[in-house]
């Protein structure tokens, strides 16, 4: 009898849930630098920022990336605070076919609002990293979330920003449709 | 007996762990999308005959008709996952194929609008076969831009070869090329390929 009640406990103890344990145990930091990679919805929202900031001009990229970076960290700061999905698919797709049809257009937004439109996405992207409860995971955590967006963006703008250099104006509009594309299929997407 | 019973049945309905949001959903998503255009020959076809006949017409068409293809694709990628049926899917895919190659062929040079407008009408078809299997991959989204990438990485090499069109001998084989394409969408129209 005893060795059927243990029986019965070991059925009904549950095992651990490995939530955004993405690319095995890399711990939190890197998990969450690398969550770009395995949450498509905010790796999409990232990449229409950069192919965005790269038909800028310098002068809009600065303040526009600093607004960014800044927003990123403040959103993953306050992520546990929000009681809401930010990165539904229908949010983002429409973000991303806006942002990829300004890129493609080859629109010159000015700093100010080129500032205002990259740290309100950075700053949904932010929300979708999700902070452990306890100080030293939560602090890797916020590092790794907010340097993921910061640097992916800024990767993503560099690359696309050589191709502009080498290639010209035509191959941020390419790469503008292309993330309009995207948006367009994922707002079409069953939420 | 009496004791393995007990294990037995708790070693069967022990809980494994439950692994959410995982990368490889995500990078699953991604390579399946991404090899969907570039394993089916008929869309290969397509797509590399719409950056030859942009690289053929030359500036403003060398890059209008690359960028215009995955929106409107994107377009019928959307019609497709909503579930709008369209008739003649796989028809008008090999017709594009046939009908793009044909044009590059004959160095068919109509105006701008009208270039853009027969590949917008085929991007149709080859967005709606994308987006019909989409919601069924494991990462619909991830599926999204692994097949616009994709698309577009055959647009650019259409356009890579059809640059050859610069030198005299240069244009014959890139005709050529839209002849060997046309031949396969006639092919594939008539079910021989």
């Amino acid at each position: 009898v005893r060795r059927g009640t243990l029986a019965l406990l070991a059925v009904l103890a549950p095992g651990p849930a490995l939530a955004h344990d993405a690319f095995g145990d890399l711990g939190p930091f890197y998990a969450n630098l690398l969550h770009p990679l395995a949450d498509p919805a905010q790796g999409l929202l990232i990449a229409a920022l950069a192919v965005l900031l790269a038909r800028q001009p310098l002068t809009t990229v600065r303040p526009a990336y600093a607004g960014l970076a800044l927003a990123a960290a403040a959103a993953v700061a306050l992520g546990p605070l929000q009681a809401f999905d930010p990165l539904g698919l229908r949010t983002t797709g429409l973000a991303a076919a806006g942002l990829g049809t300004l890129a493609l257009l080859g629109l010159r937004l000015g700093p100010v609002p080129a500032t205002a439109i990259a740290g309100v996405l950075a700053a949904l992207a932010g929300l979708a990293v999700e902070l452990p409860r306890s100080l030293v995971d939560g602090g890797l955590s916020f590092l790794g979330g907010a340097l993921g967006i910061a640097i992916g963006a800024l990767l993503l703008w560099g690359l696309v920003d050589l191709a502009v250099r080498r290639i010209g104006p035509v191959a941020g509009a390419v790469a503008g449709s292309w993330v309009a594309a995207v948006g367009i299929m994922a707002a079409a997407l069953p939420a | 007996m009496n004791r393995v019973i007990p294990f037995t049945c708790a070693l069967l309905f022990a809980a494994t762990a439950a692994s959410a949001h995982t990368g490889e959903a995500a990078g699953g998503g991604f390579v399946s999308g991404f090899l969907h255009p570039i394993l089916g020959w008929d869309h290969v076809a397509a797509m590399v005959a719409v950056g030859l006949w942009g690289a053929f017409l030359g500036p403003p068409a060398i890059w209008l008709l690359p960028v215009t293809f995955p929106l409107v694709m994107a377009l019928g990628g959307a019609l497709g996952v909503a579930g709008v049926p369209i008739p003649g899917i796989e028809f008008g895919i090999a017709a594009s194929a046939l009908i793009i190659g044909a044009a590059v062929m004959l160095a068919l040079r109509p105006p701008l609008v009208i270039a853009a407008v027969v590949v917008g009408f085929f991007a149709i078809f080859h967005g709606h076969a994308h987006g019909t299997e989409m919601p069924t991959a494991a990462s619909p989204l991830a599926y999204a831009a692994g097949f616009v990438i994709g698309t577009g990485l055959l647009h650019l090499a259409g356009i890579a070869l059809g640059l050859l069109a610069r030198s005299s001998p240069g244009k014959l084989a890139v005709r050529a090329m839209g002849g060997v394409i046309a031949l396969a969408g006639a092919g594939f129209l008539t079910g021989t390929l």
